[in-house]
């Protein structure tokens, strides 16, 4: 399966990004820490199911709120090689045509679709 | 302000290590910022909260508590240098093992208040009606402040200071962030790490209300957060606790564990106007030579005993060993507990390259960035190396350097500086990669040295009776609760803080969060407003968070006409 990974989230971003996608499932993979560092609070990565609507939300969400965060795309080929793609999406700019692009280009999904769903849920 | 990207991605959270104090702010992009760095001195406005973090963290290592622990670590270090894994001794290994469970059990204690100091830092700390100013506020008045003509003609860069925190204060940026503070467990250990971010916050919020009752002086919420800082890291009967060699494993623990558990118990009784006026005093004391420690004599016994135990140790740094590797070892870590002052506010990799001028030039994927000066023995180079801006807050100087290797081979302060410091500032190792290698080597030859050892089973015991009684030591303290809801409290916020006490509503969590940092600075009226221009209801947010305050039995609010005071 196909799937997306968004790095460097704190607890409470975790939390809202999992009420936007409702019941999906959502596994989270805590950061490593040093035991004796004195660290700025956790974060963690969370892993999802590549969909269009998975996309549109993490695209609004994070075109809502003031960050960047880095989404990667597994993909284990039939020779068993795990192909991984990265691109960062920033606020200003994670709803633009381009940065909608490049997430239809990464993830393999119909680029129409995808801006057509943001445009929707944009609106709500 | 500007926007925020401090949740940022792959690079992590900013940190702080306790051994070197070496700091890491996740949210300084060096490279990108150098030109507005090299011209105004300051760092970007996101950054803040980072930088108070860790700059609290930095200040509370950078003192007598924080040099014992040093010594400990870069102890155990260069025993394990010094050893050959095959032909280690019982009682080699015993006594790498024996400065590893001091330092380990000391670090687990004072983790959870280490970071509610810093968290307190950051949502709580503001200048009051008391003469001194912390130094992490006066760094923060200098790295972001933006004062008027006026108030640099008139020395009081104060009021900039207030309005930078007043800004911050009522931001979404930093309401999210308490937030995410506000939904941590109400627990001191995760996965079998000691980490407690709320129960030691909690803590020292429960903590400053007490206080506040005893002497109105805590009402200036930054003296209370020097003062506590003060209590806890400027007091060598815990060193002397630390490093008492007269008992040793559980032995050893124990009795830091009896004294942390003693110290945080007379904090509360602390409060008299006797303490506030010396306290206040010694903030305002000049450093010793140590460059660490306020100039003063030691109150007790075991005050003197810590004193001697510290300065002796320091000794052993400065005396020539016999064999030539351990003094060698020494020196490197006379040179590591020296540059402890400094903090790191950014450093990256770039090419650095000088042929015959007098100049560096320092360029990137083949773009030039900056021309450095370069020092007069720095030599021709052409390759790899860092540029780091760092500065001393306890001796009040910044400068940006550049490293060829372990070489700085450009060095510029921001202000003027004597040669005493420039020629010890070249000495040390600026280069960042460099520095958090040889610390992870060393950290690794420790470990190795240990591992399956018996003294290895014996630590992870300790360790874990230790973090056992974490809980039992900080959370009752915490929560403003009887002692008959406490247990029905602690659980329910044991996984998710306050989310569950507010019917898992993050949003309602959210505004709860902006009223508690912004209350105490703005008048109700002027928060409403605030508020409604985030889409929020603060009426409608003091309504429910009221309903779960009188279900649970936990004060969130004192609520008055004109005036909200926050208790958490």
């Amino acid at each position: 399966m196909e799937q997306l990974r968004v790095y460097g989230l704190s607890k409470y971003e975790q939390k809202q990004l999992q009420q936007m996608l409702a019941d999906a499932p959502m596994e989270i993979v805590p950061e490593p820490l040093a035991s004796d560092r004195h660290q700025d609070l956790a974060t963690v990565s969370v892993i999802i199911a590549v969909s269009i609507p998975a996309l549109a939300v993490l695209a609004l969400w994070v075109s809502r709120g003031s960050r960047e965060v880095t989404v990667e795309r597994t993909e284990t080929t039939s020779s068993g090689t795990i192909v991984t793609n990265r691109y960062t999406l920033r606020s200003k700019e994670a709803i633009s045509a381009a940065a909608i692009g490049k997430l239809a280009e990464i993830f393999k999904v119909d680029f129409g679709k995808l801006l057509k769903l943001i445009e929707k849920l944009g609106s709500v | 302000m500007a926007k925020s990207d401090l949740f940022c991605s792959l690079e992590g959270s900013s940190w702080t290590d306790p051994v070197t104090n070496w700091t890491l702010l996740a949210g300084v992009k060096l490279d990108v910022t150098l030109a507005n760095i090299l011209k105004r001195g300051q760092l970007p406005p996101m950054s803040y909260p980072a930088f108070v973090h860790e700059c609290t963290h930095h200040w509370s290592f950078h003192t007598e508590v924080g040099v014992a622990l040093a010594m400990l670590q870069l102890n155990a270090r260069r025993k394990a240098m010094l050893m050959k894994k095959t032909s280690a001794t019982f009682s080699d290994l015993e006594a790498i093992s024996e400065a590893q469970t001091r330092y380990e059990t000391t670090i687990a204690l004072l983790k959870p208040l280490a970071e509610g100091l810093a968290l307190f830092a950051e949502f709580d700390a503001f200048p009051g009606k008391m003469p001194s100013l912390s130094l992490p506020s006066g760094w923060v008045m200098a790295l972001y402040g933006e004062p008027t003509k006026d108030e640099i003609a008139d020395e009081n860069l104060i009021p900039a200071l207030e309005r930078h925190l007043l800004r911050w204060r009522t931001s979404m940026e930093l309401a999210r962030r308490k937030a995410n503070l506000m939904i941590q467990p109400l627990r001191c250990v995760e996965t079998n790490t000691v980490r407690g971010y709320l129960p030691g916050y909690l803590l020292l919020k429960q903590l400053q209300i007490v206080a506040i009752i005893r002497d109105a002086a805590f009402l200036d919420a930054d003296f209370f957060y020097s003062y506590t800082k003060h209590f806890f890291f400027n007091d060598f009967a815990f060193v002397d606790a630390i490093l008492d060699s007269g008992e040793s494993d559980v032995g050893a623990a124990e009795h830091i564990a009896v004294y942390f558990q003693q110290r945080l118990s007379a904090f509360a009784h602390s409060f008299t106007k006797e303490n506030v006026a010396r306290v206040a005093k010694e903030l305002n004391a000049p450093l010793s030579h140590q460059r660490f420690l306020p100039d003063l004599k030691p109150g007790t016994a075991a005050d003197a005993r810590g004193q001697k135990r510290l300065l002796d140790l320091m000794e052993e740094l400065r005396t020539k060993a016999d064999d030539k590797l351990e003094s060698a070892l020494r020196k490197v870590d006379m040179w590591t507990i020296a540059q402890r002052e400094l903090m790191c506010l950014g450093s990256f990799s770039a090419t650095l390259r000088r042929k015959g001028s007098g100049l560096i030039n320092i360029s990137r994927d083949g773009n030039p960035i900056a021309w450095f000066p370069a020092l007069p023995d720095a030599g021709e180079f052409d390759g790899e190396g860092t540029v780091a801006y760092f500065f001393s807050p306890s001796r009040r100087y910044r400068a940006m350097a550049a490293s060829f290797g372990t070489r700085v081979v450009s060095l510029t302060f921001l202000e003027d500086q004597d040669d005493s410091i420039r020629n010890e500032v070249v000495g040390y190792i600026l280069n960042r990669d460099f520095a958090e290698s040889a610390d992870a080597a060393l950290r690794d030859r420790v470990q190795e040295m240990l591992a399956d050892s018996v003294q290895a089973n014996v630590r992870n015991i300790i360790g874990q009776l230790t973090r056992d009684i974490l809980d039992r030591i900080y959370i009752p303290q915490s929560l403003n609760v009887t002692d008959e809801k406490l247990p029905i409290v602690a659980a329910a916020m044991s996984e998710d803080g306050f989310l569950p006490l507010l019917d898992g509503d993050l949003e309602l969590l959210t505004s709860v969060a902006l009223v508690s940092t912004a209350a105490s600075l703005v008048p109700r009226s002027l928060l409403a407003k605030i508020m409604k221009s985030y889409g929020r209801d603060l009426e409608d947010a003091l309504r429910r968070a009221e309903l779960a305050s009188e279900k649970w039995g936990i004060p969130f609010f004192n609520v008055d006409k004109e005036t909200i005071v926050s208790l958490l």
